[in-house]
């Protein structure tokens, strides 16, 4: 019989099996591969798990955090919102800094990794021309010049900057001993496991670098290029499609009302003519232009309105904000209080940036809309190069070199160099590459005690340009379109070229001075009672300053619903206000449909034409999502869109050279268009006026006749029951920062709205959902009412946290979509009965 | 019946050991509670790999329940939220979180149960 413990060859090759087994076990888990990630991932003790005890929240918690100087007590309300009650304002923005990182980790390193171009290190190379955009526009570089010379103007006792630079010191601490906290208790947001790197700290430049990244989403674009490379193909046709005042009527809220500036429509309409070379260079930048992140970029489509007390029930004013913005989970907004000695403000914040943005405080509150002028900021010119020199203004300079993560990127004077053929350079001059202290005005204005005080802290808001509408609790109301708007000369006195588009960049064209603080687009208590500021042009064509085109501002049907409203009713209350905020009425349809169906009526006999004309007949002009007549609506006008504007483009050979330049999936406001607010804007006069030339040469009830029939066939292809009501057609769908499908939520049936709506829901309507669903909306649906601060109201529609498994990652969503409010928990002294969790912070660590 | 209690106890030692290791965040160490459990007790690698897999297995499990579970973590959700980043089904985590602990121990078994032999043979 065989001894057990006898030792045999067997034994050996047990043994050595086992031992390789092993030694392939620690090497899969050392080496950097999907699997050893994987296999570190699914450690109990630091791998993934560890994040599920970020989502518990304890009723009752004591934390000891490093820099603290005094204990700083955290409630979370009922509603998820935090609130921050600290003795001093460094311990206040330490503690935000801690809760925010506690609750957005991730979301904080990506947007600063996406705002300096440094995805491709985590996500892949296939990042990698996205990071070599967002290194080429600057963004690093200035926010690094941004803090450096705050810091310079805070040594020079600068109040604004001194007040930054502590905000920002002891944010940054905050959120790096949250860091700190993580790691020692293993409860790392897991994609940095799956990632396989670790949080760098957080510095004050990274809050910079997420101003950087608002700038670039609000205040930066490619317009100009567009405009160029038309007027190249189209001549003089371009500035009968881009006019330079809307051919629509519009509500100028800062008025200049009167008679057109002549000198400026000419300015507008004298657009440098590019050659062939240039028209290159043009349309490879165009290519090159916004490489598809995780997001599609925002819509310019948001709402802000104050209403002063002789129009309330209350006798003071009420305020309304719904600024749109793209939708993510997690959502970009951060709700909480911050209250110390001199300082209690209640707001939306963004990752990386310790003060509200939108939000209130006892005495006064302020919402902000997109100004959307000039050009959103972002210029070109074409400069002569020759080796490492630049041509300006009859010398030759030397081209300023950077180097970041081993790109070369070259500057002259305007800014970055984009795109370099044949000795000539298509250099960027972007606003959003100026010093603008941002937090520093934010920071102001959450301590103001009345308007006066946020109208002298706005002059130093420089960009992004921006609609700051504002009220106080002594029934002052105004707005104030913020921002440095550049006056551009000839120094030969003769008229400059259009800014919109592409400049000679020799030094014949200039920057002579910027729009005087006091002369800036602002009304302060209007007689009216009333201020709209939708993003539509702010002054009228008697402004004596140049101020964009109608490329950029939003067509204004939106603050034409709001301002007829306010200005026709009375005794207005917070409940009017949350009804007007989601209006579902399209404007452009009441407007265009009184042609429509005299077009219709002339063609009855048709079958296609017939049902549309007894839908249409009785519409209210209402995008409810019950309605097929709204649906019918969309579908004529984007077929009308069509049968316009491609056969112009085609016909002008615009295309096929500039094949790329065309409507995306996520392209325009309106499935198949650009986006250009523009070619909207002529639509809408074509088909309300009966009058298409010289944009159409047709006749516009044929136009609307076959738009009809190809509209009402593809509905019939889309829905043989006939069942094409607007709520097939779009709904609301929030992608998952990650990218991940399971992360993500919708689309979601929502109320009714479209592109020309209050409740925006562009981008939706391409087809049946969940074909392009909207992925935008009112990022924080905000009523602030002036007479009882403590009685707003608002919601955005995501949630508090980044993790998935929490109680508080899209919990707002379903009341958001509804349409419903939460009242905004504003007080010094919480109740048990509104408080779920309290949070003790106390100096240590 | 001997063998029973025999490797019951390997079985107990492996968990409680395995246990304790886990909180080093080395998760190969876990290859010592397998060792340690088997050097002193077993002299059969089969027996001796079935509980060491099985008390591996029990010891993360336990781990989890009682590092999460007990504190109202969802580790369920996470795993699951984590699969779906990574692009693989969520219960992927828990199969390797238990499969690897467990291959672990059954390594030290192995290693035990030789080494068992070595010192008897001398």
């Amino acid at each position: 019989m065989n001894n057990p413990m006898e030792v045999r060859g067997k034994d050996y090759i047990v043994l050595g099996v086992s031992v390789l087994v092993l030694i392939i076990l620690l090497l899969l888990s050392l080496y950097i591969t999907p699997i050893g990630i994987l296999f570190n991932a699914a450690n109990p003790y630091d791998g993934i798990y560890g994040y599920s005890l970020n989502a518990v929240v304890p009723k009752y918690e004591v934390l000891y955090i490093k820099g603290l100087y005094a204990p700083v007590i955290v409630t979370i309300d009922k509603y998820g919102v935090y609130h921050i009650y600290a003795s001093n304002l460094h311990d206040l923005f330490l503690a935000f800094g801690f809760i925010q990182a506690e609750n957005r980790l991730f979301q904080l390193d990506l947007m600063r990794r996406a705002a300096m171009g440094n995805l491709s290190a985590i996500l892949g190379p296939s990042y990698k021309s996205y990071d070599l955009f967002q290194l080429k526009i600057g963004n690093l570089i200035t926010a690094e010049r941004d803090w450096n010379e705050t810091l310079e103007l805070a040594e020079e006792g600068n109040p604004m900057a001194n007040l930054t630079v502590m905000a920002l010191e002891a944010y940054s601490q905050g959120v790096n001993d949250y860091i700190a906290y993580a790691e020692e208790h293993h409860e790392l947001p897991f994609e940095f496991i799956l990632l396989n790197y670790r949080p760098q700290p957080w510095t004050p430049v990274d809050s910079f670098l997420i101003q950087q990244y608002m700038v670039e989403g609000l205040e930066f674009s490619d317009d100009a290029l567009i405009l160029s490379l038309m007027y190249y193909k189209m001549g003089n046709l371009t500035n009968t499609l881009i006019p330079p005042f809307s051919l629509i009527s519009q509500v100028y809220f800062a008025d200049y009302n009167g008679s057109p500036n002549e000198t400026v429509i000419e300015e507008t309409e004298n657009i440098w003519p590019i050659n062939s070379t240039i028209a290159q260079m043009a349309y490879q930048l165009y290519n090159e232009w916004d490489p598809p992140f995780i997001n599609p970029h925002p819509q310019g489509h948001s709402n802000a309105w104050v209403v002063s007390g002789k129009k309330t029930a209350t006798g003071y004013p009420i305020l309304v904000g719904g600024p749109v913005l793209d939708f993510s989970l997690p959502f970009i907004w951060f709700e909480a209080q911050l209250v110390a000695p001199g300082f209690n403000v209640f707001g939306v914040f963004l990752p990386g940036v310790p003060v509200p943005v939108i939000g209130f405080n006892q005495h006064v509150a302020w919402t902000l809309t997109d100004v959307q002028a000039i050009s959103w900021g972002t210029f070109f010119f074409v400069q002569a190069i020759n080796g490492d020199y630049y041509y300006w203004d009859g010398h030759w300079y030397q081209i300023k070199h950077y180097y970041i993560n081993g790109v070369e990127l070259n500057w002259t004077n305007w800014g970055p160099i984009m795109v370099e053929k044949d000795h000539l350079a298509l250099v960027m001059y972007w606003l959003g590459n100026n010093y603008s202290n941002d937090l520093g005005v934010l920071l102001t204005i959450a301590q103001a005690n009345n308007w006066t005080q946020i109208y002298n802290a706005l002059r130093y808001w420089y960009v992004p340009y921006q609609n700051f509408v504002f009220a106080d609790v002594n029934g002052n109301i105004g707005v104030v379109s913020a921002g440095l708007y550049p006056i551009f000369a000839m120094r030969n006195g003769s008229l400059p070229y259009s800014p919109n588009a592409i400049m000679p960049g020799n030094g014949e064209e200039y920057i002579a001075w910027y729009i005087q603080y006091s002369d800036i687009p602002h009304v302060i208590n209007p007689p009216s009672g009333v201020i709209v500021a939708s993003n539509q042009r702010p002054v009228g064509p008697s402004y004596p300053y140049w101020f964009g085109n109608t490329m950029s501002f939003s067509p204004g049907t939106r603050a034409w619903v709001v301002y007829e409203y306010l200005i026709n009713h009375n005794n207005i209350t917070i409940q009017d206000m949350m009804k007007l905020q989601w209006n579902e009425t399209d404007l452009a349809a009441c407007w265009t449909l009184p042609t429509i169906l005299k077009a219709l009526r002339t063609d009855l006999s048709n079958p296609y034409i017939r049902a549309a004309y007894d839908y249409l007949k009785d519409w209210n002009c209402v995008m409810s999502p019950d309605s097929k007549a709204a649906t019918i609506w969309f579908y004529i006008y984007s077929e009308a869109y069509f049968n316009v504007f491609y056969g112009l483009f085609n016909e002008t050979g615009f295309w096929p050279e500039f094949e790329n330049i065309r409507p995306g999936p996520a392209g325009g406001s309106w499935p198949n268009t650009f986006g250009l607010a523009s070619l909207d804007e002529d639509l809408i006069y074509i088909l309300d006026t009966g009058n298409g030339t010289p944009i159409y040469n047709g006749s516009v009830y044929s136009l609307i006749i076959n738009s009809t029939i190809s509209a009402m066939k593809l509905l019939e292809t889309y829905y043989p029951n006939g069942n094409y009501v607007w709520g097939n057609f779009y709904g609301f769908y929030w992608p998952s920062i990650t990218g991940a499908r399971a992360l993500s939520v919708g689309p979601l049936p929502g109320l009714g709205g479209d592109y020309f709506t209050l409740n925006d829901a562009s981008g939706g309507g391409g087809g049946p959902l969940p074909t392009l669903p909207a992925t935008s909306g009112q990022s924080w649906t905000f009523i602030a009412n002036l007479a009882n601060l403590s009685n707003s109201y608002g919601v955005f529609p995501g949630g508090q946290g980044e993790n998935p498994a929490g109680p508080f990652y899209d919990n707002y969503i379903p009341i958001w979509i509804k349409g419903e409010y939460l009242p905004l928990i504003f007080t010094t002294n919480i109740t048990s009965q509104n408080m779920i969790a309290e949070i003790i912070l106390e100096p240590g660590g | 019946m001997r063998d029973l209690l025999r490797y019951s106890i390997v079985f107990l030692i492996t968990l409680a050991l395995s246990y304790a290791l886990l909180y080093t965040g080395i998760w190969a160490l876990t290859t010592i509670a397998g060792l340690v459990a088997t050097v002193a007790f077993s002299r059969e690698y089969l027996k001796a790999a079935i509980s060491s897999f099985i008390g591996g297995i029990t010891s993360s499990g336990l781990f989890l329940y009682l590092n999460y579970a007990v504190f109202g973590g969802p580790v369920l959700e996470v795993a699951y939220y984590a699969g779906a980043v990574a692009g693989i089904p969520g219960y992927t985590f828990l199969l390797l979180t238990f499969l690897l602990t467990g291959i672990y121990c059954v390594i030290g078994s192995i290693i035990g149960v030789f080494t068992r032999k070595i010192i008897h043979k001398h």
